[in-house]
C-alpha cells in the first residue's frame, strides 16, 4: 500500500492562543514494501506526520492517501471505513507500554484481532503467534502484563499490534529506553517482519538504525520534509542543521580514509561491512 | 479529541487577567451568590438574574473568552433542562398561581416553566462565571489565593499550607493527565477501540482499555513526583517562601467595592421583597 500527502497541513489548537503549526506543505511519496526511516529533530512534526496515516490525526488542510483510503480536510472526500485502515496500518506509539491494560498478556495481545472482528480462539491463536515473533514463550501467556519488566512490556505491547497484521507497520522510537542487547533484538525483529512483506516506517534519532535496516531516509525540520533520499546519499553532509549525526560506522570508515587508507564508506551498514572492507584493504 | 479542556487557563492580557486572585476570586464568589438570591415575583427574578447576566456578558467579552468553548461546555446542560422541564410539570407547584393550559387532560402552570428557566439560568450563569475565573487565572495564583483566603483557619491548626499544595498539585495535573488520556486514546484506537461507535458493551470495554492504563500512568506519575518533592527536600511542615508575592492595588480594592456594592443591592432587595415594577407602575399611575 502506497502512501501519499498531498500538500499537508496540520495545525494544533486551532484558533487559539495555543495554535501551533506542526506540519506545512507536506508533500511525499512512500512506496510499497520498503523499510523507511523518519529523522528530524524533537517537534519537527515526525509524531504528527505518522498519525496521519492511522487517520488519528485530520489534516487541517491538503489530503493523505494509503492505497484507496482517503484522509482529506474534506469532509466529503474522507472515507468513512477508518476500522479498516487501522486494521492495515499498525501504529505502535513511543513507550507503547502505557497501552497495556488486561489481566493476562495473551488477553492483551489479542484484543487488537478481537476488535478487528476475529473470534476469540482466531483472535488467541493470532495473539500466541505474535508473542512467539517478538519471543516471549507459552510461560508468558498467564501472566499479569503489570509484571512484567520493561522490555517485556514493550514486548507485549509491539506485539499487541503486530497480531493485527498489518500491511504497514509504523513504529515511533521503538529502542528508546532498552538495553543496546534489547535494542538489537527488537529490530531484527522489525527486519524479519520486512522480509515477509511489511512496509515499515522507523522514526528515530540513531542513525546507526538508519544505516543498518533502512533503503530510504525521510528527514523531516520544521513541519517539512527537508529531504527525503536514499540513507547513504545523506550520510557524509553536515546533519548537524538537523540535530543529527553521520552513523558511527561511516564515521570510523572516513577517518580511516583521512589517514590514508583506501575505503570507501558507502554502503557500509554494520561493523561487520565495516571489518570485511578494512581487511580487503589492507590485503 | 483535543488538549484543549474546558476551564483551562487562557493566557492573555486582558483586564481581567490582571485582576489580583483574591479580589477576582471575591467578586466571582459575590456575583454567584447574588445568581442564587431568591426574589419575590417572577417579573423581578428575571430581571435581577437578567442583570447579572449583562455584567456576566460583559466580563466574558473582556476575559476574550472563546464563545465557542463556553457554548460546549453549557451544550451539556440540555439533558438537565429537559429533565427539570418533566419533573416540575409532573409534579405540580405548591401554590400554582398562573394556569397555562392543559395537556391531555393535565393541568401544566406556567410557575412549573418558569421554575425550571430560572433553575437552568441560575446554573448557567453560576458555570459562566466559575469558567471566566479559570480561564483568567492560573492555577497557581488562584491556589495562592485560596490560601490566603484560608489563612485564619491557622490559628486553629488547620494545615493550610498542606491543602493549597494539594489544590495546586491537582490543577496542575489536570492538563498532563488529559494529555495521557489523548495518547492512550490513540493508542487503543490503533488496536481498533471505537470510542464513539458501538454498542454498550463494547462501549464498555472501550472505556476500561482506556482507564486501567490511566490508573497506571497516574500512580507511576504520583511516585515519581512524591520522589522528586523529596529529593528537592520538601517538608510540608516548613514555613514556605513566595516567589512572586501578590500585591493588591488600588484598582482591586475598587473593584472589590464596586462588586461588594452590586451584592449589597441584590441582598437589599431580596430581604425586603422589593418590586421595582410594582413601584415604578405606582410612581406612574399616581
Amino acid at each position: 500500500m502506497p502512501i501519499d500527502f498531498s500538500s499537508v497541513d496540520f495545525i494544533y489548537n486551532r484558533n487559539s492562543p495555543f495554535q501551533y503549526e506542526a506540519l506545512h506543505g507536506v508533500t511525499l511519496h512512500l512506496e510499497e514494501g520498503k523499510f523507511i526511516a523518519i529523522v528530524g529533530r524533537t517537534g519537527s512534526g515526525k509524531s504528527t506526520l505518522i498519525q496521519h496515516i492511522n487517520a488519528l490525526l485530520v489534516p487541517t488542510k491538503g489530503e493523505v492517501r494509503i492505497d484507496d483510503f482517503v484522509n482529506s480536510s474534506d469532509k466529503h472526500k474522507r472515507s468513512k471505513k477508518i476500522k479498516d485502515l487501522r486494521r492495515r496500518v499498525g501504529l505502535v506509539f513511543q513507550f507503547p507500554e502505557y497501552q497495556l491494560f488486561e489481566e493476562t498478556v495473551e488477553r492483551d495481545v489479542a484484543f487488537g484481532p478481537k476488535n478487528f472482528g476475529l473470534s476469540k480462539e482466531d483472535a488467541l491463536a493470532k495473539a500466541h503467534e505474535a508473542l512467539g515473533k517478538v519471543g516471549l514463550d507459552s510461560s508468558f501467556y498467564e501472566r499479569s502484563p503489570f509484571e512484567l519488566s520493561g522490555g517485556e512490556k514493550r514486548k507485549v505491547a509491539i506485539a499487541g499490534i503486530l497480531a493485527i497484521a498489518p500491511s504497514i507497520l509504523i513504529v515511533d522510537e521503538p529502542t528508546a529506553g532498552l538495553d543496546p542487547a534489547a535494542s538489537k533484538d527488537m529490530m531484527a525483529l522489525f527486519a524479519k517482519i520486512h522480509a515477509e512483506g511489511t512496509t515499515i516506517l522507523l522514526v528515530t534519532h540513531d542513525m546507526d538504525l538508519v544505516a543498518s535496516y533502512c533503503d530510504e531516509v525521510v528527514v523531516m525540520e520544521n513541519g517539512t520534509v527537508a529531504k527525503q533520499c536514499a540513507p547513504f546519499a545523506l550520510f557524509g553532509h553536515d546533519l548537524s542543521e538537523y540535530s543529527l549525526q553521520n552513523p558511527r560506522v561511516y564515521d570510523f570508515a572516513e577517518r580511516l580514509k583521512e589517514k590514508g587508507l583506501s575505503i570507501d564508506p558507502t554502503g557500509l551498514r554494520t561493523v561487520e561491512d565495516l571489518a570485511k572492507k578494512i581487511a580487503e584493504a589492507k590485503g | 479529541m483535543s488538549s484543549f479542556a474546558m476551564g483551562r487557563y487562557v493566557p492573555y492580557d486582558s483586564f481581567l487577567h490582571r485582576l489580583d486572585p483574591r479580589a477576582k476570586f471575591f467578586c466571582l464568589v459575590a456575583l454567584i451568590v447574588a445568581v442564587f438570591l431568591p426574589f419575590p415575583t417572577w417579573s423581578m427574578t428575571f430581571a435581577m438574574e437578567g442583570l447579572i447576566f449583562l455584567l456576566v456578558a460583559v466580563l466574558l467579552w473582556i476575559s476574550r473568552m472563546s464563545l465557542h468553548q463556553l457554548w460546549n461546555s453549557l451544550k451539556s446542560l440540555w439533558f438537565m433542562v429537559v429533565f427539570l422541564l418533566v419533573v416540575y410539570i409532573l409534579v405540580p407547584p405548591a401554590n400554582p398561581s398562573w394556569p397555562a393550559f392543559t395537556l391531555w387532560g393535565y393541568q401544566i402552570y406556567w410557575d412549573s416553566i418558569l421554575e425550571s428557566a430560572k433553575i437552568f439560568l441560575r446554573l448557567a450563569l453560576m458555570i459562566m462565571i466559575s469558567l471566566i475565573l479559570t480561564a483568567t487565572t492560573k492555577p497557581l495564583d488562584l491556589t495562592a489565593a485560596l490560601e490566603w483566603y484560608m489563612a485564619p483557619l491557622k490559628l486553629i491548626g488547620f494545615p493550610t499550607h498542606i491543602v493549597a499544595m494539594t489544590i495546586t498539585l491537582a490543577l496542575r495535573f489536570i492538563p498532563t493527565i488529559l494529555e495521557d488520556v489523548d495518547r492512550i486514546m490513540k493508542a487503543q484506537s490503533s488496536r481498533g477501540v471505537d470510542f464513539e461507535h458501538g454498542h454498550i458493551g463494547a462501549k464498555f470495554k472501550a472505556i476500561i482499555s482506556l482507564i486501567v492504563p490511566l490508573f497506571v500512568s497516574s500512580f507511576i506519575r504520583s511516585d515519581e513526583l512524591a520522589n522528586a518533592m523529596e529529593c528537592r527536600g520538601y517538608d510540608p511542615k516548613l514555613k514556605r517562601t513566595r516567589y512572586r508575592l501578590l500585591r493588591f492595588s488600588w484598582g482591586d480594592l475598587a473593584n472589590a467595592l464596586f462588586v461588594s456594592a452590586v451584592l449589597a443591592l441584590f441582598i437589599y432587595v431580596s430581604v425586603t421583597s422589593f418590586d421595582a415594577f410594582k413601584a415604578f407602575w405606582g410612581l406612574v399611575l399616581r
